[in-house]
């Protein structure tokens, strides 16, 4: 069964195993390799999605390996060491490596990496060109915003929350833009801050220990093209100043150099601010806001998109059969518990919802269903859920459910009655008898 | 300072990080419910060590006398 693949490169085989489990868990699959020796020869022949590799192993160090492997046809590498040596770290991250992140590795960071290990899998089965799917009216605007702008070279914040797809829509800008360069994906928030400015700008040979040579920055590297810059507004604020200059001189200075360097790249920038608070975005200067803000682009949650949700999980499972040679179909039964689910992670969540479930059906349907949480986390009341206590009155509880749902569907009276169950004419009278009692 | 045993803690500490993301995702909901208290008590003790040996040794063992 094809799978996307973690490379493990690190000598502490109690570290190695832990994580095979929890990789084998979210479907993938692991090579753990504890030496050089071992590591060269795999790496060699074999393509990882992810390769996350110890910075000190019994026969040489990370780098030497690095620097031994045919690169381009790895995904994402990244260095987990228990080193907190400047030098070697400033090293790592004058490579090709993505990352670097000190033991113990934490649970939110192993999480993300493995989302996007997932993320970087599926988008390399996805033949190019895709489009956006969907056939609801918020999906229509998108598309229409992509081609209005596309052409204009205006740079392009795009909002929206997390999983609907914002990387797919800087994609589409870059491939219907006719820009010829490359399209280089950053994500600010996996940065480190203190070498996010070199990792942008790049750096001059001697700026700064171990650096040997002199290294293009992601501005750099998308000459002529696209820089996609996600979570935009965890970017330092310092930088965020520099970034202003260079949007507005078009001209970058590498750290450790004085010369002005002339780029032409567009920026596609993202944030999980919604619309109605992007301006608000306490992480994003608001000169800056209003530099990239000149178009902006809402991508729709999942829950607002009405029956694209079935349209995604046919359009997943199609893939799914293509990959294994199947031929599965949506379960209809599931249909109403699919349509009526918030989704609050969007279309990764669905699409993981339909993957998990085409692996665990042995018949010819999926019975998509919400992933559960193993870990139950604490009740608390959010902008997707309410919390009742005892003692409220079933009309409270009605009230309070209802305007819930319709502030989390937008004030959409339409989706609000759909999410509910009942008419929209009973969310009506609901309304004029809540605005009765109140 | 001598960092190598700082770093050996760190290397304890990444599988002991590591192993209770493992546990986490091995028990079911009923087991993590009844496991929660202890669960964030470990993860917070975790947190804090993590925490001091992020610091150069020197800080590091400044930081703990004075803990």
């Amino acid at each position: 069964m094809q799978a996307p693949v973690l490379a493990i490169v690190d000598d502490d085989r109690d570290f190695g195993a832990c994580l095979a489990d929890v990789a084998d868990r979210v479907g993938i699959r692991t090579r753990l390799l504890p030496s050089l020796a071992e590591a060269v020869p795999w790496l060699a022949g074999n393509d990882a999605d992810l390769t996350m590799l110890d910075m000190t192993l019994p026969d040489g160090t990370g780098l030497e390996l690095l620097e031994r492997l045919p690169l381009k046809r790895h995904g994402q590498i990244v260095f987990v060491s228990g080193t907190n040596d400047a030098e070697s770290i400033r090293r790592a991250v004058s490579t090709t490596a993505t990352e670097f992140i000190s033991k113990p590795l934490r649970e939110d960071v192993l999480e993300r990496l493995l989302q996007t290990t997932q993320d970087r899998y599926r988008q390399r089965l996805q033949p190019p060109g895709t489009p956006l799917l969907g056939l609801s009216p918020a999906m229509d605007a998108v598309r229409a915003d992509i081609a209005r702008v596309a052409p204009t070279g205006l740079n392009v914040l795009i909002a929206g929350e997390t999983g609907t797809g914002k990387e797919l829509v800087a994609a589409a800008i870059h491939q219907a833009s006719g820009r010829r360069g490359r399209l280089v994906s950053v994500n600010c928030g996996a940065l480190p801050a203190e070498l996010m400015a070199s990792q942008l700008f790049g750096h001059e040979r001697g700026a700064f220990t171990g650096a040997n040579a002199r290294h293009a920055g992601f501005f750099e590297q998308a000459a002529g093209g696209t820089l996609f810059l996600d979570e935009i507004g965890e970017m330092p604020p310092a930088l965020q100043v520099f970034l202003l200059r260079v949007l507005e001189t078009r001209r970058i200075v590498r750290v450790g150099g004085t010369e002005e360097v002339p780029v032409d790249v567009r920026i596609v920038a993202a944030t999980q601010r919604g619309m109605q608070t992007l301006g608000t975005d306490p992480g994003l200067r608001p000169d800056l806001f209003y530099r990239l803000g000149r178009y902006v682009i809402e991508m729709p949650p999942l829950r607002a998109r009405g029956e694209d949700v079935f349209l995604l999980a046919d359009a997943f499972i199609d893939a799914l059969n293509r990959e294994h040679r199947g031929d599965k179909r949506l379960d209809p039964h599931c249909r109403t518990g699919v349509m009526h689910h918030a989704w609050p992670g969007n279309v990764r969540e669905l699409m993981a919802a339909t993957e998990r479930a085409y692996l665990v059906s042995d018949g010819d349907l999926v019975n998509v269903v919400p992933l559960l949480h193993t870990m139950a986390a604490p009740p608390v009341e959010d902008a997707s859920s309410v919390l009742f206590r005892v003692g409220m009155s079933l009309q409270e509880i009605q009230d309070a459910m209802l305007h819930r749902t319709l502030a989390f569907h937008g004030g959409d009276k339409t989706a609000t009655a759909r999410s509910l169950g009942v008419s929209v004419r009973t969310i009506h009278n609901q309304l004029a008898r809540s605005r009765g009692h109140g | 300072m001598d960092e190598r045993p700082i770093h050996r803690l760190r290397n304890e500490l990444n599988v002991i990080s590591v192993g209770l993301i493992a546990l986490k995702r091995r028990l079911t909901a009923e087991q993590a419910q009844e496991m929660q208290p202890t669960l964030e008590r470990v993860s917070l003790a975790l947190a804090r060590c993590a925490d001091l040996v992020a610091t150069p040794p020197a800080d590091t063992q400044s930081r703990i006398e004075q803990d």
